[in-house]
């Protein structure tokens, strides 16, 4: 928390309807898939294709950048969203993980 | 050595099954070894079956595992009986074929974390006292591939 928004002026403590009730309030979640040793490559571009419906090619994209970068963003939306695609995932054995967008570290 | 034969081929709505007795076999013994698995429930064994949703938020976890747990051990168990139930098949259903796939998957999580397998096909060393359930482990790669390579011609 911030220490001095005990003493800030009303005024300012009012949302600032412009940035805060944009895109950001309505998909504030990332899905995400980690890369792992057992899934198959063909498995997992099969599970994006089925789980979101994305094209063959993107879906092949989706899952190089997992095994090349570590990781890759599948989906965004809001949280119970995020968690049904999470679940969905877990379902499908794949390593999936949930967290707020922009709280990636780079 | 595995000879490189199409195990499952699609045949107009379904798939055809061109798996033969023994290791099919092979298959219904580790599926119900894998139920047993999931009925004990013991965390190092099935903790990839259950992956965290929130690594930095326990509370939001402990949430989720409630909701999500249950659910999917219901599931898997009926998978399970799927796959079972249609081992003998020639030709299974694209649900069937769901079930199987997910099994066959969850067989090769469960193995695949025992033995700490790393991203590559390595030869198997006769000596190594894990050989046995190292070649049941690339059986289960062989036969997952195979039928996603089948289950893809859907999409």
């Amino acid at each position: 928390m911030n220490p001095h928004a005990m003493t800030a002026p009303l005024e300012v403590a009012e949302p600032d309807i412009d940035s805060d009730l944009g895109l950001a309030a309505d998909m504030p979640w990332v899905v995400i898939v980690w890369n792992d040793p057992i899934n198959l490559m063909s498995y997992v571009t099969f599970v994006f294709q089925k789980l979101f419906g994305y094209s063959k090619e993107k879906a092949t994209e989706l899952m190089l950048d997992v095994h090349h970068k570590g990781r890759a963003v599948v989906s965004s939306g809001p949280r119970e969203k995020a968690e049904a695609d999470v679940a969905r995932l877990h379902e499908h054995g794949l390593w999936a993980t949930m967290q707020k967008d922009g709280g990636e570290e780079a | 050595m595995i000879l490189r034969k199409r195990l499952f081929i699609r045949d107009g709505d379904s798939v055809a099954v061109r798996v033969e007795t023994t290791i099919r076999e092979l298959v219904k013994q580790a599926v119900e070894e894998l139920r047993e698995v999931l009925l004990v429930d013991d965390a190092d064994q099935v903790r990839r079956l259950y992956p965290t949703a929130y690594p930095d938020d326990a509370e939001a976890q402990e949430r989720f595992s409630e909701l999500v747990h249950d659910h999917l051990l219901m599931q898997r168990l009926d998978d399970i009986d799927t796959v079972v139930g249609s081992i003998d098949a020639e030709s299974i259903d694209l649900d069937t074929a769901d079930a199987w796939m997910s099994t066959i998957n969850q067989v090769r999580l469960v193995l695949g974390t025992r033995l700490d397998v790393g991203e590559d096909d390595d030869p198997i060393d006769p000596d190594d006292p894990d050989a046995q359930p190292r070649m049941l482990y690339q059986l289960f790669s062989y036969l997952l591939d195979e039928l996603t390579d089948a289950r893809t011609s859907f999409l």
